[in-house]
């Protein structure tokens, strides 16, 4: 939902008579790091079902994998919209963090999509994820909310998922639309400021 | 046809920028995209 909600954000940016200049312009604090933890997340979940050893400590790597994206989030919390995207994040690391250092999924909200993941779920490990016990802690943070038609991609998402989007759709159109606009209002002032000492 | 139109938006804007900009636009829409597969939680991400 949240990968969507990029696009989205993208074509209501262009619809609204945003650009992409703002995109092009925009410099994150070790932005490279996101890529890199990205990249570190999908190794574990394809080599955590061949190792053992993986599987055991990998709830611990997620963990050290959020709080380091915690941090570098904070150090680019004064862009427009990261405050929510790190709220999401938070209480998505929260309520991993509670169970184990993965997310629970609830299998009713899971009916939405192939059943082959309630299978897997049951049966083993699946990405960062868990099923939803009665033992789970803090379960309304969870993987509890289906998404399906008219939505196009069937999909469980969390409340800190749906904050995350928020916060990226708000910051897409601040770079697209806001700060085109602060743009062209600074080079109006300019170019007035030239006509008068001209 | 919706689709269409902004997928004309999109090719229009990016026929007007320079080569560097269009690389730093994909890099930053990638590191976006990044920050936010990495961190959220929904089921069907991989």
């Amino acid at each position: 939902m949240v990968y969507d909600g990029i696009i989205i954000a993208l074509i209501v940016g262009f619809l609204r008579k945003g650009n992409l200049q703002g995109i092009a312009d925009l410099r994150l604090k070790a932005g490279y790091i996101f890529p890199f933890l990205l990249l570190l997340q999908i190794i574990i979940y394809i080599f955590q079902g061949r190792f053992e050893f993986l599987a055991t400590i990998s709830g611990t790597i997620f963990m050290v994998i959020y709080i380091l994206g915690i941090y570098f989030l904070w150090q680019n919390r004064h862009h427009p919209g990261f405050l929510l995207i790190i709220a999401g994040v938070l209480m998505n690391f929260v309520v991993m963090a509670l169970n184990g250092g993965r997310m629970p999924v609830s299998e009713a909200a899971a009916m939405v999509i192939d059943p082959h993941y309630i299978d897997v779920l049951k049966n083993g490990i699946y990405a960062k994820h868990v099923l939803l016990t009665e033992n789970t802690v803090l379960p309304l943070l969870a993987d509890i909310i289906p998404l399906s038609s008219p939505y196009p991609r069937s999909r469980v998402i969390s409340i800190g998922d749906i904050f995350m989007s928020i916060g990226a759709f708000y910051f897409i159109q601040y770079l697209m639309v806001t700060l085109k606009h602060e743009n062209t209002s600074k080079t109006n002032v300019t170019s007035k400021g030239g006509e008068v000492h001209g | 046809m919706k689709t269409l139109l902004k997928l004309m938006l999109l090719v229009k804007e990016v026929k007007f920028m320079d080569k560097q900009k269009v690389k730093m636009t994909i890099i930053n829409l990638a590191i976006i995209g990044s920050l936010i597969l990495a961190f959220t939680s929904g089921i069907r991400i991989t």
